[in-house]
């Protein structure tokens, strides 16, 4: 009985102290988190970067298997030149509805406005839709930054900063939420609306659009610049297909985003932008 | 068995580092295979039921790694984790009979439960600084693959049970 009580007290013993390394662990963990992760990504990136590069080569030896090296290679051009087509449309359409007389000029210096910092993506974070980039607060990186690609796809903004990394939460993450509008094929017509939200997985869908707006499947979204993270005319998506009920007070569509997690091996920055007041 | 931890703890860690940096480039529908969590769950499915010790240290270090690659803050993946093994352990109590019989049934229901509370948890932890939980798309699928994974990882363990590799005894 007594060798009982000994043992039961010592469990008792055993796990309080188990505990209290727990939570004593825990929170030196966090006190120092951004320090220890900071030491821990500079460490691995070297191999990270390593492992990163590989699967990508990994995947362009798998596509190949699908088609034929130059399908493949025509398909990837073509979808730059789109995403780049799509990028002038877009600036286009803005140009010819502020100065209908300018468009041409100003079509191609819009962009230059930015203040753009590269950097190298090392890894993804599936579980929360988050990438880290290779720059940190050294290089002049603070939280909300936008991040883009080459072709002005809009990834995602700057949720965390190390001293030489940076976490990028994409516009995938469960809990982003950006300020969208609808490109129509007639610049003059009001814009629609709306707002991408991410659902995981590298999904996006658009939501609170009004119910009587018309979306097109094959529509294309950008960004309206008006939660003053992103700045604005920058890609996000094309339009799946929409869903309407009557039952909801506002339409949704499934998104095709234009971020592509296989193309980027490097990310721009913008470390300049401040919505215009 | 220093040796045994060392060895296990790097493999973690690379596992850690292939998951966040390889396969999210070969994913299939943007779900990429929990290979941390599938690894912790073979060695303490195969591990003594007396190696509390060894089973503990396990979970911590998974914990960590999660943490490590994870962009939230220290502390979701240890503490999910660690609950999942105590779950983990009143079921091989509660199912202690069915395991020699069934192992494989076994081993797919325990698999299953525990990583969906896993996930659960894992989730919950997470999105406490945000205040809303929403789940992902595709958590059926993404069950699914990693099962499918966990099971070849089962068949393909060092064998400790000679019934392994049968699907009954």
């Amino acid at each position: 009985m007594n060798v009982f009580i000994k043992k039961k007290h010592f469990l008792w013993q055993k796990i309080i102290i188990g505990a209290t390394v727990l939570v004593v662990g825990v929170g030196l963990l966090n006190l120092f988190g951004n320090q220890i992760k900071n030491y821990f990504y500079e460490a691995a990136a070297p191999l990270s970067k390593m492992v990163w590069s590989v699967g990508d080569i990994t995947h362009i030896f798998l596509a190949s298997f699908l088609q034929t090296k130059s399908l493949r290679e025509e398909n990837s051009n073509l979808q730059k030149e789109n995403q780049q087509l799509l990028a002038q449309v877009s600036s286009l359409q803005e140009t010819v509805k502020e100065h209908q007389a300018l468009q041409e000029v100003t079509l191609n210096t819009k962009g230059d406005n930015f203040t753009l910092l590269v950097a190298g993506t090392i890894r993804l974070d599936a579980v929360n839709d988050n990438i880290l980039i290779n720059k940190g607060s050294d290089d002049g990186i603070t939280e909300n930054m936008p991040v883009i690609s080459t072709q002005k796809v809009v990834y995602g903004k700057i949720s965390k900063v190390y001293k030489n990394f940076s976490e990028v939460t994409l516009i995938s993450n469960s809990h982003s939420v950006v300020d969208v509008k609808i490109q129509q094929g007639d610049p003059l017509q009001n814009p629609i609306y709306g707002a991408v939200k991410g659902q995981g997985n590298l999904s996006i869908y658009l939501d609170l659009v009004s119910p009587d707006a018309k979306i097109n499947q094959g529509d294309t979204l950008i960004t309206s610049g008006l939660e003053g993270i992103f700045p604005k005319d920058l890609l996000v998506g094309k339009v799946i297909n929409t869903n309407k009920n009557d039952l909801v007070p506002f339409q949704t569509a499934s998104i095709q985003p234009f971020l592509n997690i296989n193309a980027i091996d490097n990310v721009f920055v913008v470390t300049n932008y401040k919505k215009e007041k | 068995m220093w040796l045994k931890l060392l060895i296990v703890t790097t493999v973690f860690f690379l596992l850690g580092l292939f998951q966040s940096s390889f396969l999210p480039h070969v994913s299939i529908m943007g779900i990429i295979p929990n290979l941390v969590f599938i690894l912790f769950f073979v060695l303490v499915f195969f591990e003594k039921s007396t190696a509390y010790h060894e089973g503990i240290f396990y979970t911590v270090i998974a914990g960590l790694v999660t943490d490590i690659f994870s962009s939230s803050y220290f502390g979701p993946g240890i503490l999910s984790l660690l609950v999942t093994y105590s779950a983990m352990k009143i079921l091989f109590y509660l199912l202690e009979e069915r395991r020699g019989k069934y192992l494989f049934f076994y081993f797919l229901i325990v698999f299953l439960v525990s990583f969906i509370l896993y996930e659960i948890l894992f989730s919950l932890f997470v999105i406490i600084p945000h205040g809303t939980f929403t789940l992902r798309q595709n958590i059926i699928v993404e069950e699914s693959f990693n099962m499918a994974i966990a099971l070849l990882v089962f068949y393909f363990y060092p064998g400790k049970n000679p019934t392994q590799l049968t699907l009954f005894k």
